[in-house]
């Protein structure tokens, strides 16, 4: 016998830091898998409320991933562990988690299974740890519950307006994950554990790939392009175009900033499909890429909003192109990259952001302008993520500039050819939408003072050097 | 106080010693193409023709610039000191 006093507390079980540490890994396993899972359906999702929406929530996925993460690493687990070891059936739940039909199916095993059985894992975890001795994982997790609650009680209320009615077969698809889950052990492994529900009819579907083409929300009409300077041959749509810059030069810019701005929604989609095209990155990696494509998915919605703000019907007025994706869609993903870095980089190298700015100042549209100045920072630091990770991926070395000059003049290459191949296709004429746009623009217009600001900004040719070439 | 050149543009103006060049040059009313004046988005790389310009010796390292491009003259202004009149590529 010993001689002891006794313990001042009953301390549940699993509480302890290895306890802590391994459940904690696995739910930062599941918010990455869900972070690259909604980046793909953004993807692939057309319908643009939903769409931008799941561009917003897989940045706070990202950002909920990386504070879990670090918490692991504060509890004694081997950083060289971190990331690798996932625990093998959290991936496969989130595996069949992307598998959904469609997109309204996808918003149903998110939203109403995988993001509810969180919210429920993380309050149980919360109500079992220690408040003092694990105060650092209570304080963030009650600020991830909150994201999560807001994130599912958001997307319910669009999912009200956006789709009509509830299929019967969102519930054998919703019925399908839970019972998956429930044969995980649930969210954090605790359960029971039993095989997977393989004899469900939801059950044995193929595994999910990224979409290499994207389509468009079906209020717009198809086009290729946004603004005809990125098809040289659409001279027809340039006269049109040349008849907003007549108006005044301000007039033209505030029209192609805010147009512009809406279709850089191909830009949030290359980095956000190479999220999950990827899947051995550093984790740093996924939480650039994703602030990247929801930057660009921002930039997108300053458009729109402007378009909004002013009184337009803008799917009947504003054309918005798939073409730049579609053309890449089909390149490795690093490729991508590339090509949107090069765009990225040779825009900040030319001032052209300040140019912009400048003459939306001038033309004393504040709200355009401080869009673009937001723009505009975001910018320089996708051109760092451009940077960091291309050299991370091609090789801190000659050989990689070499690659990645290389993988980009062949990018530009098939990103020309895709103009010249579609450059007659009836959904490549910009014309019909600029004549729309000048009758209600010309209405709009009304006399400032000049502040005497000489422009020279003229639009630039989507790659005029490579173009020229052809 | 050393003497910066734009051999392009033919301006100059005046950097103190502890003003990066973008500093000296937004203080003389000069604009120079810039973004995120961290070094970072490369938008001010400029290749030095004469004179010797450093980067900030504090963050040198975590600059986005290449050492092949370094060695071939190139600097981010916005990261960089004059040590001498410098003439830029600008």
């Amino acid at each position: 016998m010993v001689k002891v006093l006794p313990t001042s507390r009953e301390t549940p079980s699993h509480t302890r830091v290895g306890d802590a540490s391994r459940v904690l890994k696995r739910f930062y396993v599941a918010e990455r898998q869900l972070m690259r899972t909604l980046a793909a359906w953004f993807v692939q999702t057309s319908q643009w409320d939903l769409k931008r929406q799941l561009a917003q929530d897989t940045w706070e996925t990202a950002q909920r991933a990386d504070a879990l993460r670090t918490r692991v690493l504060e509890l004694r687990y081997p950083r060289r562990d971190v990331d690798r070891k996932y625990d093998p059936d959290m991936l496969a739940f989130m595996a069949e988690v992307a598998k959904a039909g469609d997109p309204r199916e996808f918003v149903a095993g998110v939203y109403d299974v995988a993001l509810p059985a969180l919210r429920d894992a993380y309050r149980a975890y919360l109500e079992r740890t220690d408040p003092l001795d694990d105060a650092p994982t209570a304080y963030r997790l009650r600020h991830i519950i909150a994201d999560v609650a807001a994130q599912i009680d958001r997307m319910r209320a669009l999912c009200a307006e956006v789709f009509a009615g509830a299929p019967e077969a969102l519930e054998a698809w919703r019925g399908y994950l839970r019972q998956y889950l429930d044969s995980i052990g649930g969210m954090d492994g605790f359960g029971a554990k039993a095989a997977p529900p393989t004899g469900h009819v939801c059950a044995g579907r193929p595994d999910y790939e990224a979409p290499r083409r994207t389509v468009r929300d079906a209020r717009w009409r198809p086009a290729l392009f946004h603004l005809p300077h990125e098809n040289k041959y659409d001279t027809e749509g340039q006269r049109a175009w040349k008849r907003l810059e007549a108006l005044d030069k301000r007039v033209a810019m505030q029209v192609w900033s805010a147009i512009s701005h809406f279709n850089e929604i191909w830009a949030a989609e290359a980095p956000a499909s190479a999220m999950w095209d990827l899947d051995d990155q550093p984790w740093e990696f996924y939480m650039d890429l994703a602030r990247w494509a929801w930057d660009e998915t921002r930039h997108s919605t300053m458009g729109y909003r402007v378009m909004q703000g002013w009184g337009w019907d803008v799917p009947d007025l504003v054309p918005w192109g798939n073409a730049t994706y579609n053309a890449l869609g089909p390149m490795p993903p690093i490729q991508r990259l590339a090509l949107l870095y090069f765009y990225e980089e040779g825009l900040l190298r030319a001032g052209t952001k300040q140019v912009e700015l400048r003459i939306l100042e001038s033309a004393q549209d504040g709200a355009s302008a401080q869009d673009m100045d937001y723009d505009w920072a975001d910018e320089a630091i996708h051109v760092s993520f451009g940077y960091k990770w291309l050299k991370h991926l091609l090789g801190d070395d000659k050989a990689g500039r070499e690659e990645l000059q290389r993988l980009t003049d062949e990018a530009r290459a098939i990103m020309a050819r895709f103009v010249t191949e579609h450059k007659d296709d009836p959904e490549a004429r910009l014309a019909p939408y600029f004549e729309r746009l000048y009758d209600v623009v010309a209405e709009m217009v009304y006399d400032i003072p000049d502040d005497g600001l000489e422009i020279n900004w003229a639009p630039v040719v989507a790659d005029e050097e490579v173009l020229e070439e052809l | 106080m050393y003497t910066i050149t734009l051999k392009q543009s033919g301006e100059q103006f005046e950097a103190e010693a502890g003003e990066t060049i973008m500093e000296a040059a937004e203080r003389a009313g000069i604009f120079i193409t810039h973004s995120c004046l961290s070094g970072i988005c490369r938008a001010c790389m400029t290749r030095v023709l004469s004179g010797t310009v450093e980067h900030d010796p504090d963050y040198a390292d975590e600059l986005s610039i290449d050492d092949f491009e370094v060695a071939e003259g190139y600097r981010l202004l916005c990261s960089a000191y004059a040590r001498s009149d410098v003439a830029l590529d600008r």
